[in-house]
Parts: C-alpha cells; structure tokens; sequence
C-alpha cells in the first residue's frame, strides 16, 4: 500500500492559484483563466469541459508547459512544470502527425526527439501501433490514412514516449460521430492497461462522462473552476452506458451549468 | 476482335497511359516530343515558307549532325555546360544559405526585403554587355551572370519555406522538448524541401536565359556563341540546331529535378 502510494504521488497534477492572461499588443489585456484550482489522483481520468472561451485548451497546454502561467503553478509529481517535459506527453485536436514521415516514423518521433536510437525508438513504436492496430499500415504516410487512422497513430506517438500524465486536446473532435465513440471506447481500453494519469479536453460532455473519474466544469470570461463532478460508474465501461439513466442525470446536471453561456456566447438569452 | 472487345481494350490503354507507370509516363514523354517535331516538320515544310524563321527539323537534324562532325557542337556544349556547373551550384547553394539568414532574422529579412526584390524583378541580362567588358570573354563573365539570375528564386523558396512550416507541427514538436536545432531538423528543413526545389527548377531556367544572353555579348565558345554566329551568316539550320540541344538540356534538368523531388519529398506523390 505505501509503496503504491509513494509511485502514484509522483504522477499526480496540482493546480493552485493558476491563472493567465494574455496582453496583445495596443489592446485590451484578455483573462483567460483566473484562480483555477484542480488536483488530479495518480492513475485518474478527468475531463475538462466548458463553454467556448472558458480556456480549457490553454488550461491543457499550461499544464504542458506550452504556456507560462501570470500566477499560481502548476506541479506535476511534487515538481514545479516550467516548461515542455518528458514526463507529459500531449495529443492535439488535429492530428499533428509529419507528412513527410511514414506512421511507424511518426510514432517513433518523440522516442527521437528524446535521444532514443533510431532502431530502438522504431522497435518501441512498432509494438505501439501493433495495440492499437495500425501495424499494418506502418510504412504509410499519414495522408493515405483515415482521419480516425490518423487519430490513433497521434494517441500511439503520445503513448510510445510512455509519459506519466497523458494531455489530450479535444482529440475526437474533428472525427464524425460513430468513429469518435469507437474511439473513447478504444481509449479508455489502452488506458485501463497502464492507468495513466489523464487530463482529457472536450466540449462534448457525454464524451466527458463515459471518459472520466471526475469532470471539471469551467465557466468562462474568466475561465475558472465552476464545479467538479464526480462520475460513479464502474469500470470496465462501455457503450452501453451511455443508453442509462444516471449517465443522462449527470449530462443532465453538467449542461444546466454551462447552458447559460453557451446561450450568452451565441448572443441567446 | 469484335467491335465492344476493341473498344474495351482502347478505353483500357487510355486508362494505361494516363496511369502512373514508369512505362506509360516514358511513352507520354516521348509521344510528346514526336508530337512536336511532327508539327514542326509539317509547318516548316508546307505552312511557313520564310526559311530565314525556320527550317524543317529534318534539315535541322543534318545541321547538327556537321556541327557534331566538325566537333563545333562539342566545344560549344562543353564551354556553357562548364560555364552552369560552376555557376549554378554556387548559386543554388548561395541562396540557400541567403535565405536561411533571412528566414532566422525578421530585421535582416526586412532590412533587405526591398533590395532582393528590386534584384529580383531586375532583368539582370541587362547587365551582360557590362560584366564582358568588366570581366572579359572567357567564363568568370559567364558565371557571374548565372549565379545573379540564378540566386534569387532559391533565396525566395528557402526563406518562404523554412517560414511557412504549419505552427500546430512546431508547437507538437516543442510539446515533446525538441530543441530548436531538432525543430529546424525535424519539421522546418522537411517542410522546405519542396520550395526549394521548386525555387531550384525556376533558377534552372533563369540560368539557360541568362548564359546564353551573356555569350551573345562576346564568348569564345559556347551555346549563345554559337547561336549569334549562326544568326550573323543566316545559318537557321545551325541556330535551331543548339536551340535543340538547349531544349534538351531544360528537359532533362526538368526530368533530374522531378526525380530528385521524388527522392527528397515522397510524401508529396500521389
């Protein structure tokens, strides 16, 4: 028990105080999140949701140092996040792969980047893609692959660095609606593998239920935490889910606290 | 063979050729030419009769074929291939590093932005009778000319293609702590292959234009040489003769440089 708890403290996510905001040049300076506030367990799921403008997005690349902070801190596993590491590992909307690069290549990046031999990065990216199906098409250049294709190849890329927080932006939104369940489906079955610590971006919050442990609602203008739902169900889960009552209950509750500005940001009272 | 049988295996090699065979695209290339020289041959033969603007390939063919005999065609093509193998290099290198300077440095590339493109739009054949008399008949005339016509698409092409990475692969590539030198390597230097080379294949042309300008302004030898000779006797025959070998340069220059893009950046195939 001590010993799971020392190795779970170190990837677990702290966000006290944060806040950012932007000052464009000869304009008006913009606050793009203000006293954000949000633990992350080791090993736990959390998804992010909140109207357009509640900068979730930059909250997400705050946390992987894409971003400086105006105040408060971020720290990951007792340290203090200054800037990109390779202890976070990042899946953005579009899918970001190299063009020129074939898949295997691709998933092979970050292990290069890292320093890793060439061989051995590409030994590790090949048993990546060999998880998540994509074995066969190794040798294909990203544009000769489906959009859903190219979703799993940019989650493999993130995986084959074997981060201890995984950051996912929004990952299925550019996906039409059956692949993207498919593809929570497949998520939270790589996740249940290894059980990374994950912070999942989305607008969608029925994607954002079926994902997560807990769901951090931010409000926007300024962006802050507006409250934290708990999702109870067990795991395993699957599709199924989604057709039950308390699932609907919990969309439910967590629409009724960002429906109002939804409505105010397309001008609706 | 019945008529549907026909039309069946007809619609199937027009399928073939339009395919991207090696085979088929060598046939398209060839087709083409022929294409080329038959119109030439009819319009000189039986449209055209000012023999002082053209003359039939045929004769054009047994002009070259003196000039190849007499060993004149050697000598020439020797002098202006020299000429461009000095040259060009220089220049597609040059402007490579050029533009890399001015793509690194947002002051440098704006301080000078005004003068490349004045340098740019410049016809700087203009300048061929001055770099003869400044630099006389023999080659360094010559390579001057080319390296000037030829640097600045290359310069153009790197610096708007080590710009014009998408930001979204940079901003990947910094998510996984690419140091800048791995962001140059990795993303900027990939995405800039295909300018490049298409900076290098306009450099290419402008460098054949510029050459032979600059030997019609006094040469020893050489293509352009060759050609205000041909002009001052009436040779059309022999004129034609290098402008066909000229042709031929640009087209395999053109072919080298579809296969080098090929190598360089195969992930722009279809």
């Amino acid at each position: 028990m001590s010993t799971e708890t020392t190795a779970g403290l170190k990837d677990g996510i702290e966000v006290s105080g944060l806040g950012l905001t932007f000052t464009p040049p000869r304009r008006e300076p913009v606050v793009a999140l203000e006293n954000v506030n949000v633990s992350v367990a080791p090993g736990e799921f959390v998804c992010v949701v909140g109207a357009s403008g509640s900068g979730k997005s930059t909250l997400l690349r705050l946390m992987a140092g894409l971003l400086e902070p105006t105040t408060g801190s971020i720290e990951i596993g007792g340290s203090l996040v200054t800037g990109p590491g390779r202890d976070r590992a990042m899946v953005f909307q579009s899918d970001n792969l190299l063009p020129w690069a074939t898949v295997i290549d691709n998933v092979s990046y970050g292990l290069e980047l890292a320093g890793m031999r060439k061989a051995d990065a590409r030994a590790i990216a090949m048993e990546r893609l060999t998880a998540v199906g994509l074995a066969h098409v190794a040798q294909s250049y990203p544009r000769q692959l489906s959009g859903g294709m190219r979703q799993r190849v940019n989650i493999a890329r993130a995986l084959a660095v074997d981060p201890r927080v995984l950051l996912l932006d929004e990952p299925f939104a550019a996906l039409d609606a059956q692949t993207r369940e498919i593809m929570s489906a497949e998520l939270l079955k790589i996740w249940s593998g290894d059980k990374k610590t994950v912070v999942f971006i989305t607008h969608q919050i029925d994607e954002a239920v079926f994902l997560a442990d807990r769901v951090v609602v931010l409000s926007a203008h300024p962006g802050t935490v507006k409250e934290i739902v708990d999702v109870p169900f067990e795991r395993p889960r699957d599709l199924h889910l989604k057709r039950s009552a308390e699932f609907g209950q919990i969309v439910d509750h967590i629409w009724s606290l960002i429906e109002t500005e939804v409505r105010n940001s397309l001008g609706i009272s | 063979m019945s008529a549907t049988q026909k039309a069946v295996t007809r619609q199937s090699f027009g399928a073939w050729l339009g395919g991207p065979t090696r085979g088929a695209s060598t046939l398209r290339l060839f087709g083409s030419l022929l294409l080329l020289v038959v119109i030439w041959e009819v319009a000189a033969r039986y449209l055209v009769n000012n023999r002082l603007l053209i003359v039939p390939f045929s004769d054009v063919m047994i002009a070259l074929g003196f000039e190849a005999q007499s060993g004149d065609l050697w000598v020439n093509l020797g002098t202006t291939v020299a000429e461009l193998a000095i040259a060009f290099p220089i220049a597609v290198v040059g402007g490579m590093v050029i533009g890399a300077i001015l793509a690194g440095s947002k002051p440098v590339r704006q301080t000078l932005d005004p003068m490349l493109t004045a340098l740019y739009s410049l016809p700087i054949v203009a300048l061929a009778p001055l770099f003869t008399a400044g630099l006389g008949f023999g080659i360094p005339s010559k390579v001057a000319i080319i390296i000037l016509m030829a640097i600045f698409p290359v310069i153009t092409n790197t610096d708007s293609g080590l710009r014009s990475a998408d930001p979204a692969l940079i901003e990947t590539a910094k998510s996984f702590k690419a140091s800048r030198w791995q962001i140059l390597r990795r993303v900027t230097l990939p995405h800039s292959v295909p300018f490049i080379i298409s900076g290098i294949r306009v450099a290419f042309a402008r460098a054949l234009v510029g050459v032979i300008v600059a030997e019609f302004f006094g040469a020893i030898a050489g293509f352009g040489f060759a050609i205000a000779a041909a002009a001052q006797s009436f040779q059309t025959g022999r004129l034609l003769a290098y402008v066909v070998i000229l042709g031929v340069i640009g087209l395999l220059a053109s072919i080298g440089l579809t296969a080098l893009e090929r190598k360089l950046a195969p992930w722009k195939e279809d």
